[in-house]
């Protein structure tokens, strides 16, 4: 069978680097920030995807990008200026093309004549003229003969001559690689004569239809440049025996390919692309000459990556740990007898801890990804949202190259998506307003990553209107959320608006104004065991910060005793520590025992009585965590002893367990044995259910309970 | 696989479809085995084809040289643009074939 779907993932994961790519380049476009440089590696990035489309046979896309390249050729060799309404043209292509990608992806098939208009806007900015003729492609026009494939492409002021061996291995046509459609795109270059070699040609019995039995010699008469031409076969490396030799200057451009016997490869003019095989990464570097460093550059940066599938690396990644976890244990046994005994096992010891210790900040690593995958979804994201909303957004992003582990990062998009919008629909005026108010029309939203400690930063700033407070507070009230007497600070009015349902628009938006959007921003990032900043100065714009963990593989933890047993919780959770006795406790009926804590209640979690440990002493009740949920809610956890701050492996628990509430994960001691990690939003749910269920948490009774109720009735 | 007359001859009629791309390749190499095994002449109608992969254009290759081994004919039947631009992409001629064209291309 043809393994078709690895290598559409395959396909499709490149695209996602080419748009990012791409992108990019056409925001320094926007910016008159761009260099020859950033033409061309737009140029390389649309024409990878089309080469890409062709493999495969999606014929829109092959379309579309053909426009697409043809006109950011122009531009690259300076027919066509890189003025505003190219910029423009090109942006809205760049959608287009993203969206016609990420229907192939999914199956799914856009409306007949979707890139219609963006095409023909393309198209109406070629350069005509007697060198370069362009086709103007229907929308779902496939360029199938030769007559329209042949003459896309400009005459340049030299032309090359380039004789190709192509022959496809036997795995060419199993990983859906079709060999027709690269001869077609090489015909796209220039003149191509075609010469197939039939004699390895089975008999129809014998023939395998997956197998490739053809081999061609080719000669392309191209102002291509070598680099271009080999570009072609990019996407077959490794599935075929490719040569390609650089015959020379043509004398005649227009009469088309030189005599047979000048087509000879020689040790001068052969080419610098490696043949497709499974040994070239062992091959040097070329060093022949190259087309604008192109070649040199390609090779550097050929073999400097590879894909590895996720689940490799989380074992390798779990492995690690194991280590790490081994390690602590054989320390935990070196007493200061053995470490006077053998010093040198101490000190061997001690540097195999910081080799491991390097190994897992390696590890990590490898599973770490620059944010620069989110952040570049985001200029078009704005891009339609100030459309939509008739205003006028700049977004700036910086520190796009800063690495964070690749499960975070996938569950970064949501809620960035939403401050956005939010930053986008509620924060930036309309520019009638911010003209009133002395801003600049256009409103500017500034994107940044960066790394702080064991923490990643993420901030979006924006210069709008900032929060209205007045506003906040009200619509708290209405909805119940606080009292009308409450008494907030500036700082407690802005965390309003993540708790759940929250909205303060008076017309609910179809962008912004379901009163979800920053609640999801919230309850995502507590998720990733990260917490959410905001400030805002009215007039001048808010900035909300996302603090995150690096990986979710390591957590710093708070390891605590309940009962006989250690527990873990999560660092990012604990607001601070209390020494507490039970008589400064009182027993409110709906709430159970609950603490005065500055100027509020903290409901009380007794984990003794939720696991059903055996109580402690009645009067001391030790030490209360003051942890803060996943919605922003404050509540104390007794524990019986702090034991100590820690760096802790995550264990996942669901392959084994299952029905694990309040336990987020486990972790392997120093000692060997195993801590679980607390869920401590799970906690809650834990209690009503035991509470519904009849089974009191709180014990039903006791001095301060009776008293309560006394006062109840 | 239908079965027709040409001239008054039965012959083995093989609508090609609208595409023989990949995904087609096994039921066209069984199609064309077992019209190669009737011993008739073929008589394979392209005029709908839009899409030819290679794994197609080595199939027909190899039933064309098969039939003419046979001593069978086989005929191209209204070959539509697509599937003609294929086979002159792949570099063949019709110097290369030995099937005989009973028309020209029905869409041009």
């Amino acid at each position: 069978m043809v393994d078709f779907d690895q290598f559409r993932q395959t396909f499709f994961e490149e695209c996602d680097d080419c748009l990012s790519a791409l992108e990019a380049q056409l925001m320094e476009f926007q910016a008159v920030n761009s260099d020859q440089e950033g033409i061309e590696e737009a140029f390389r990035a649309i024409h990878s995807i089309k080469g890409g489309a062709g493999a495969f046979g999606f014929d829109r896309i092959i379309a579309f990008t053909h426009e697409f390249e043809a006109l950011l050729d122009q531009v690259r060799d300076g027919r066509v200026a890189l003025s505003e309404d190219v910029t423009a043209a090109a942006l809205r292509a760049f959608d287009v093309l993203t969206d016609l990608i990420t229907a192939e992806r999914t199956g799914s098939e856009p409306d007949a004549g979707f890139e219609t208009n963006a095409m023909a806007e393309l198209t109406d900015l070629l350069v005509h003229d007697e060198n370069a003729k362009t086709k103007a492609a229907g929308p779902a026009s496939q360029p199938d003969s030769q007559q329209e494939s042949g003459v896309a492409r400009p005459a340049a002021t030299s032309l090359h001559r380039f004789r190709i061996l192509f022959r496809p291995s036997d795995k060419m046509l199993r990983r859906g690689n079709e060999p027709i459609l690269l001869i077609r795109e090489l015909q796209r270059l220039g003149d191509l004569k075609i010469d197939v070699d039939l004699s390895g040609l089975p008999t129809l019995e014998e023939l395998e239809p997956v197998v490739c039995y053809l081999g061609w010699s080719l000669e392309l008469v191209t102002g291509a440049g070598q680099s271009e031409v080999a570009e072609i076969f990019e996407f077959v490396e490794g599935d075929c025996d490719l040569q390609i030799y650089d015959a020379g200057v043509s004398a005649a451009p227009s009469q088309g390919p030189a005599p047979e016997g000048e087509a000879e490869p020689n040790a001068q003019t052969e080419s610098n692309v490696p043949e497709c095989q499974a040994d070239d990464a062992a091959r040097p570097a070329p060093a022949g000459p190259s087309r604008d460093g192109e070649e040199k550059s390609r090779a550097a940066t050929a073999y400097t990556s590879i894909r590895v599938e996720l689940d490799r690396i989380d074992r390798m990644v779990n492995m690690v740990g194991e280590i790490v976890i081994a390690q602590a244990a054989i320390l935990q046994q070196v007493d200061d007898p053995l470490a006077e005994s053998h010093p040198q096992l101490v000190e061997s010891l001690q540097q195999f801890l910081r080799h491991t210790q390097n190994l897992q900040d390696s590890v990590m690593a490898i599973r770490a990804q620059p944010v620069k995958s989110i952040f570049d979804r985001m200029p078009r994201l704005v891009r339609e949202l100030a459309h939509q909303t008739g205003k006028k957004v700049r977004l700036i992003s910086s520190g796009e190259e800063t690495e964070i582990d690749k499960t975070v990062i996938e569950k970064l998009t949501d809620p960035l998506t939403h401050m956005i919008r939010n930053a986008v629909d509620h924060g930036v005026e309309m520019p009638d307003v911010r003209k009133a108010a002395g801003k600049p029309e256009e409103g500017t939203l500034r994107l940044s990553a960066s790394q702080r400690g064991s923490h990643i930063v993420i901030e979006l700033a924006d210069d709008g209107k900032g929060l209205n407070r007045d506003g906040i507070r009200r619509k708290a009230i209405e909805r119940g959320l606080i009292a009308p007497d409450a008494q907030l600070s500036e700082q407690e009015i802005d965390n309003l608006i993540f708790r759940p349902g929250f909205s303060t628009v008076e017309t609910v938006s179809n962008i912004s104004g379901r009163g979800v959007g920053m609640d999801v921003v919230n309850e995502n990032i507590r998720k990733l065991g990260g917490r959410v900043l905001i400030r805002s100065s009215e007039g001048e714009g808010s900035t909300i910060t996302l603090i995150l963990p690096l990986t979710l593989a390591v957590m710093d933890g708070m390891v605590v005793r309940i009962g006989p047993t250690n527990f873990i919780i999560p660092l990012t959770s604990i607001i601070e520590s209390l020494a507490m006795r039970r008589r400064d406790t009182t027993f409110l009926p709906q709430l159970g025992e609950v603490l005065r804590f500055r100027d509020r209640y903290l409901k009380i979690y007794d984990l003794h009585k939720l696991f059903g440990f055996k109580a402690a002493d009645d009067d001391v009740l030790g030490l209360l965590m003051v942890i803060e949920t996943d919605d922003g809610e404050l509540i104390g956890l007794r524990v019986d002893e702090i034991v100590g701050q820690q760096q802790v492996v995550v264990k996942n628990l669901e392959d084994n367990f299952s029905n694990t509430q309040c336990i987020a994960g486990g972790s392997i001691m120093g000692d060997g044995q195993v801590a679980l990690i607390l869920d401590v939003s799970g906690l809650r749910d834990l209690e009503a259910a035991r509470r519904s269920s009849g089974d009191d948490p709180d014990g039903g009774g006791g001095q301060a309970g009776g008293e309560a109720e006394d006062q109840a009735a | 696989m239908t079965e027709g007359t040409r001239q008054n001859r039965p012959v083995t009629v093989l609508d090609m479809g609208s595409s023989l791309d990949m995904q087609t390749a096994e039921t066209l190499a069984g199609l064309l085995r077992e019209a190669l095994g009737l011993s008739r002449p073929v008589v394979i109608d392209a005029s709908a084809v839009e899409r030819v992969s290679t794994s197609a254009i080595q199939l027909l290759l190899a039933m064309d040289r098969a039939m003419a081994g046979a001593g069978e004919e086989l005929t191209l039947e209204h070959p539509s643009g697509a599937f003609m631009a294929a086979f002159a992409d792949c570099g063949i001629r019709p110097a290369d074939m030995n099937w005989k064209h009973l028309s020209e291309s029905a869409d041009g």
